[in-house]
């Protein structure tokens, strides 16, 4: 077994287990850590699929801004005083839908057989070039798109914004 | 000529008039209809001289009304000797009919209705003896029906009043359907309504005979329920629940004279059929005895004079049956004075005495002389007496059904006869003469006793009309059929007999009623189980009720069961309840939570990624 | 190590958030594994662009796109549950049914 699939086989541990912990775990903040830990599995295997600039954004942005926004909504909404099963009645529908759902995907994957080509890497000044060559316009307007978001989530969230 | 249709619409404009705006007029507008009715007899002063002015013969007189592809409608009249005789029949009875009830029908609430009805019926029955098309004439016929179940209904808060009137529609409901059928089968088979053009494709022999014969049966089932011939003629009795003046108009002198009317106007049709003439002569026989028989047991005096008119009526279609329209015309024209005369003086009666059981009344002849002896004109002229014109009527008819359908239905005939006078002669002894029972009687005033005067001299002097006069009218048959018809002559071996029966009916019962010589208890008590028989009528109308309520009613509790069951709590509740319970059902997916939703959008998605594998073959 | 390794992850790890959506009672957790979810698919465009993408450029790009969306799809999607606790007293979707028949 070569040693990238020995690493897969341990990021893809660290991914999943998280996984499962933020879907299991009885502590709403033990979840977000939970997630932490799985996207930073997920950087790994970034990293292993040769995108390091990917590996780099992901981390930035859902280590540093994501799992730290969605903490403070935990400590805003006081959930941590709801302690206990966090499941939902209908746990066991979604543990079939979800299963299912894994089995479609994975036969859809296994019976499809394309033609692959050997992995190669690419540094950052063509994902750079390509992002803001041709790319350029769906970038302005994702940067349009954060704008607006970030607009709306302060009326929403504000003292008397989003009344009526 | 052509204004004669002025003479219905005069009077449908009367009751129009007074429908709308009697509230706002004298009297309730009421005077209108005598009015109109007036005019109607003026236009046909007017129509007959032009008519006689033109060299007689039959003229037609068409618009179209209604046009569908080949087949048109029109609104035709047709004026021939017979249309004549009836619109002069009709707005003369009718005219004196009106101003008679404007004396009797004095005190009346609803009094401009009364005379409004009394106009619709004039107008749809002068349309009735005018039309030229099958169609207008059953238009006219069932409007006259209408008019029947208004008048006799007249006094709708009384219940046996309202029962009649229902009784009357029902009963020549039935036969009007037999008619319309019949109108239809000729329209099929001739594809045209109009009368002329229907004997032309009769006598040309374009129709079968079985579709003659068919067709003449079912038109005669309405002429049976319109002249209450057995066995449509239970309404007729009940029907003297209306106003006096009502019972002497309609049900005997003009509306129960349609359907001899009828007949006569199809009579070739009838002609061409001798199964159909055959069996109008045996109904009308056959009426006739059951009649007569059962007016000899009736205690109130419109009912003696309603048998009376079954009677009458019956030898009128037993005229016709025997092949003589002249015959059954003319004793048409004499009883509707005759009868309309003897009603009127009912009328009279009950109006001075407030009694109609012959019972109770007895030897008012003295304290009302006037009607008393114009009643007694009346009773001897339909009992046969000469020389009065009922004599030279049922002479007539004697003559003809003599010739015409041999010496059994003659015999039949002349017991007939003699019924009609003993009777007749019942009525008149006990009512006018005989032990006074101390009821208060009081002449009727001038306007009840004018018409009563007018009737009789029609009643009494009508056997002129049977004799030529002069070059241009060669007597009564001639008159309606210019080629075919013969004076009136003297069969004495027919006359003779019915004479001496009318006699010594009339005699037999003044011996019986007046002198006391023979004793009517004691033919009753004898002749017992004859007299129930009568006095129930045959159990007729016990039998007619037990259809109804066994068969007729049976059969509408069925369908209201299903139509309850079915239709409305099956079919109308059940859908809107299993749409409320679908509903109900169904809302319980909108949980409000929002997880429920997520699984089933993600239930959607794997239905469609099943469907897309399964079926579209991709993955 | 070969593509279907990775699409296995990907799906395996697209299921666990796809469960967490379903099953979880609070808002922010169920947030959580939308966030699973999103990146099971980034994971599957990097391989799939470095395994049958010539230019192996197009899907890296795309996961840029598909993180910034949601880091703003979750500011967004908090300021609501944010809203909602003000207005309900609580973030438990158990508990937020008014919209029920």
């Amino acid at each position: 077994m070569s040693v990238t699939l020995l690493a897969l086989a341990l990021l893809a541990a660290v991914v999943l287990g998280g996984g499962v912990g933020v879907v299991t775990a009885r502590n709403v903040v033990h979840a977000a850590l939970f997630l932490l830990l799985s996207l930073g599995g997920v950087a790994g295997v970034f990293l292993l699929l040769l995108a390091e600039f990917l590996a780099l954004v992901q981390v930035l942005i859902y280590g540093g801004a994501v799992v730290i926004v969605l903490v403070f909504a935990l400590m805003l909404t006081r959930s941590q005083d709801f302690a206990g099963v966090q499941d939902n009645p209908q746990w066991p529908l979604g543990l079939l839908a979800a299963l299912v759902v894994f089995g479609v995907l994975t036969a859809s994957f296994v019976l499809w057989k394309p033609t692959v080509q050997p992995p190669a890497r690419v540094g950052f000044e063509e994902v750079g070039r390509e992002l803001f060559l041709r790319w350029a316009i769906p970038f302005e307007m994702i940067s349009l798109v954060l704008l607006l978001t970030l607009i709306g989530a302060i009326i929403l969230a504000g003292e008397r914004g989003g009344e009526g | 000529m052509e204004w004669a249709w002025l003479a219905p619409a005069l009077s449908a404009s009367a009751f129009l008039a007074i429908v709308l705006f009697g509230r706002v007029l004298p009297r309730e507008g009421a005077w209108l209809a005598p009015l109109a009715i007036a005019g109607g007899f003026g236009v046909f002063w007017g129509v007959l001289l032009r008519w006689i002015e033109a060299g007689g013969g039959s003229h037609a007189f068409a618009f179209t009304w209604l046009q569908a592809g080949d087949v048109r409608i029109p609104w035709g009249m047709l004026l021939d000797p017979l249309s004549l005789v009836l619109m002069g029949l009709v707005t003369f009875v009718a005219l004196l009919v009106q101003v008679y009830s404007w004396g009797y029908m004095a005190r009346e609430p609803r009094f401009g209705w009364y005379f409004a009805a009394h106009a619709l019926f004039a107008a749809s029955m002068l349309t009735l003896v005018l039309a030229d098309n099958l169609l207008l004439l059953y238009i006219a016929w069932e409007l006259v029906g209408l008019c029947s179940y208004l008048l006799i209904g007249f006094w709708y808060e009384r219940r046996p009043a309202a029962e009649a009137a229902k009784k009357a529609f029902i009963t020549t409901r039935l036969g009007d359907v037999g008619m319309l059928i019949g109108i239809l089968l000729l329209f099929r088979q001739t594809g045209t309504f109009q009368i002329q053009e229907v004997f032309a494709h009769v006598e040309a022999g374009r129709l079968s005979p079985a579709v003659v014969t068919a067709a003449a049966l079912l038109l005669f089932t309405g002429a049976m329920g319109k002249s209450a011939q057995f066995p449509f003629h239970v309404w007729l009795p009940d029907a003297m629940e209306g106003p006096t003046p009502v019972s002497a108009l309609i049900h005997a002198a003009t509306m129960v004279a349609a359907g001899v009317y009828l007949v006569a106007r199809m009579f070739p049709l009838f002609e061409a059929s001798g199964v159909a003439l055959l069996v109008v002569a045996g109904i009308a026989i056959l009426t006739a005895l059951l009649a007569a028989g059962m007016a000899l047991v009736m205690t109130d005096v419109k009912r003696v004079l309603a048998y009376s008119t079954i009677t009458d009526l019956a030898l009128m279609m037993l005229a016709l049956g025997a092949g003589s329209i002249g015959a059954a015309i003319f004793h048409l024209v004499v009883h509707g004075f005759a009868k309309a005369l003897l009603f009127l003086g009912a009328g009279s009666v009950s109006h001075g005495t407030g009694r109609t059981d012959i019972r109770d009344l007895g030897g008012i002849a003295s304290a009302m002389p006037l009607t008393t002896l114009t009643f007694l004109v009346g009773a001897f002229s339909l009992g046969g007496i000469p020389p009065l014109g009922g004599w030279f009527s049922k002479d007539k008819v004697l003559v003809a059904v003599g010739h015409g359908l041999g010496g059994v239905f003659l015999a039949l005939a002349m017991v007939v006869a003699f019924l009609k006078a003993l009777y007749m002669g019942r009525l008149l002894w006990t009512v006018f003469f005989g032990k006074a029972t101390g009821v208060h009687a009081h002449e009727s005033p001038p306007v009840m006793t004018g018409p009563l005067v007018i009737l009789a001299g029609g009643a009494l002097a009508g056997g002129v009309l049977a004799f030529p006069w002069g070059e241009a009218y060669g007597g009564f048959d001639a008159f309606l059929a210019p080629h075919k018809g013969k004076p009136f002559h003297l069969e004495v071996g027919v006359a003779a007999p019915s004479t001496v029966l009318a006699v010594g009916g009339f005699a037999l019962t003044w011996l019986a009623y007046h002198a006391g010589r023979l004793s009517p208890e004691a033919i009753r008590r004898r002749w017992a189980w004859l007299h129930h028989l009568l006095a129930r009528k045959y159990y007729l109308d016990d039998l007619y009720q037990w259809c109804v309520d066994h068969i007729v009613l049976a059969m509408g509790q069925a369908i209201a069961l299903f139509d309850r069951l079915v239709v409305n709590d099956t079919g109308v509740d059940g859908t809107g309840r299993s749409v409320v319970l679908a509903g109900r059902g169904l809302r319980l997916h909108v949980t409000g939570l929002v997880y429920t939703y997520a699984l089933g959008i993600v239930a959607g998605f794997l239905t469609v990624a099943l469907v897309w594998w399964l079926v579209l073959g991709r993955l | 190590m070969s593509l279907l390794h990775l699409h296995l992850l990907s799906a395996a790890l697209f299921a666990l958030g796809l469960y967490g959506v379903l099953a979880r009672r609070n808002a922010v957790l169920v947030l959580m594994a939308i966030e699973l979810m999103l990146n099971a698919v980034n994971i599957n465009l990097v391989a799939s662009a470095l395994f049958l993408d010539p230019s192996r450029l197009v899907g890296q790009v795309l996961v840029v796109f598909v993180i910034t969306l949601a880091a703003a799809e979750v500011g967004l999607a908090l300021a609501i549950i944010l809203r909602l606790y003000r207005n309900r007293g609580t973030a438990n979707l158990d508990e937020i049914n008014l919209l029920r028949w």
